[in-house]
């Protein structure tokens, strides 16, 4: 298994980003940067309040805890990252 | 030299030999928010601060609103000053329609018709319809609003996620539902909007289904404070129970997934009072203009249903019924009537009830879970209508009614068995 596939297979069961970079004993900046390209690569996606599904224009977007909005940000696996791992 | 081309894993290998051998890092002093941080996420630890930030606020909401501002300034000024005032001046005086409308409808003792005193039995326009929004939510809404802002700033509620994400998940559900959640204890309405980054039709549905039925909105739990303050650990545990137990049940029988997802807890920093006043005017503004209107047509709607008798009607048709299944007197059609307004209004209508002495604690309590689960208020119906498609809004109304039903009937059925009912 890849530590792509490893890491995928990981987001599925949940956490946080700190308890995955823990984990596989890597910084918190690499695995941000792994994060980054498995979105671009299309495995995982940001749910995101700014792209038409949320609660987009609500001026406390930047401010508020609603996840997806400006202070929480949440990835979740996409059908393609499922396959993949 | 290298020979390509690299595999995804291969390259990423690479990048972290080059980095581990190209970037050094500083020892790294672990810090006091470092170690708060790590304190409030592991469930040993985290649990107690829960518990005790919980507690803090609630205490807050307490004194805050109900002890500071309600009991020592409001009920004063509306039932010693307004209410004595409006009546000495108000035209028509007790059993004039008009004035029955706007100022004191009064009631009965001894088959005689008496002036109320206080503005929770009045049911004036005027009167309850002024003091339930100025004088009992207004500050209960706003000391909720100032906590949750406080939290939200500071970054605790990402680590409360975190925390619940584990007891959550066996209701198909995240722990990031605790935010919606405890957005919808302030106003539902901002509640099932923040429902909207969930990431499946199944899981808004039973976010939506779930909040509008046991999250009881800052308002009403104002007012439920003022009204029965012993009563309040009982109400919430029910509530809780409620909450978990039939968002397990609908996981199991709704379809679709519920995937897991993975989060980026910020780090704490200092909240900016720039943020927190902004925060506070927004929702406390928006909560005024959706509440108040609401509360005033309430008052007026179930005035006119007194005065034409149509809530004497209502009560003796759904009575026998009322009473055999929850276990609560006819009398109590009148505050679920108001209730699809506004909630809060509903309870203060209890407390009018309760001071003439018509119901038990017991029924006090199951009347009280009733108005919390039997239906959303009117402005979360019409968000649920907008946020929901026909056949999952259809879906939301079965299952809400099938949980009164159930649950209500529960509660009075654990009631005859406690011998309190």
């Amino acid at each position: 298994m890849t530590t792509t596939g490893e890491l995928l297979r990981r987001i599925e069961k949940g956490g946080t980003l700190d308890e995955l970079a823990a984990e596989f004993g890597m910084g918190k900046s690499v695995l941000m940067a792994r994060i980054e390209f498995m979105l671009r690569a299309g495995y995982l996606y940001e749910i995101s309040s700014r792209e038409g599904q949320g609660c987009m224009g609500c001026p406390m977007c930047e401010m508020c805890s609603v996840p997806g909005s400006g202070k929480m940000k949440t990835y979740v696996l996409t059908e393609k990252g499922r396959k993949y791992r | 030299m290298l020979k390509v081309p690299l595999s995804v894993d291969e390259r990423w290998n690479l990048i972290e030999k080059i980095s581990k051998q190209t970037v050094e890092f500083g020892a790294r002093k672990h810090t006091l928010k470092d170690a708060i941080a790590e304190l409030t996420v592991k469930p040993l630890t985290g649990i107690p601060v829960a518990i005790a930030v919980l507690y803090g606020f609630w205490s807050f909401f307490i004194d805050f609103a109900g002890t500071l501002f309600t009991d020592g300034f409001m009920v004063r000024l509306f039932d010693e000053h307004w209410l004595p005032w409006l009546q000495s001046v108000f035209p028509g005086g007790l059993g004039n329609p008009f004035y029955a409308l706007l100022v004191d409808a009064g009631h009965m003792e001894n088959g005689v018709l008496v002036a109320s005193d206080n503005c929770l039995e009045s049911f004036g326009v005027l009167t309850s319809g002024f003091f339930v929004p100025f004088g009992v939510v207004l500050w209960a809404v706003l000391a909720f609003y100032l906590m949750f802002a406080l939290l939200e700033d500071v970054g605790y509620l990402p680590r409360l996620a975190v925390l619940v994400d584990t007891v959550l998940h066996k209701i198909g559900l995240h722990g990031y539902a605790i935010v919606p959640t405890f957005l919808a204890l302030g106003c539902n309405v901002p509640g099932v909007t923040a429902t909207r980054p969930l990431e499946t039709r199944k899981q808004r549905f039973m976010m939506i289904t779930l909040l509008s039925v046991f999250v009881p909105c800052g308002a009403q739990i104002g007012i439920m404070q003022d009204l029965v303050p012993e009563l309040m650990g009982w109400i919430f545990l029910t509530l809780v129970i409620g909450y978990l137990g039939f968002g397990f049940i609908l996981n199991k029988i709704v379809a679709g997934k519920s995937p897991e997802i993975i989060m980026d807890v910020p780090p704490y920093r200092m909240p900016m009072l720039k943020n927190i006043v902004s925060k506070l005017w927004i929702r406390t503004s928006r909560f005024l203009l959706v509440a108040v209107p609401f509360v005033l047509l309430g008052c007026l709607i179930v005035g006119l249903m007194y005065l034409t008798g149509a809530m004497d009607w209502l009560a003796t048709v759904l009575g026998p019924f009322l009473m055999s299944w929850f276990g609560v007197p006819g009398e109590t059609v009148a505050p679920l009537i108001a209730g699809f307004l506004r909630k809060d209004l509903a309870v203060g209508m209890l407390g009018g009830l309760m001071e003439q002495g018509i119901m038990t604690t017991f029924q006090v309590f199951t009347s009280v879970v009733l108005l919390c689960i039997y239906f959303p208020c009117l402005a979360t119906f019409a968000l649920m209508l907008k946020e929901e498609n026909w056949k999952e809004f259809l879906g939301s109304i079965a299952s809400l009614i099938a949980m009164v039903l159930v649950y209500g009937g529960l509660i009075h059925l654990v009631g005859i068995m406690l011998g309190v009912a």
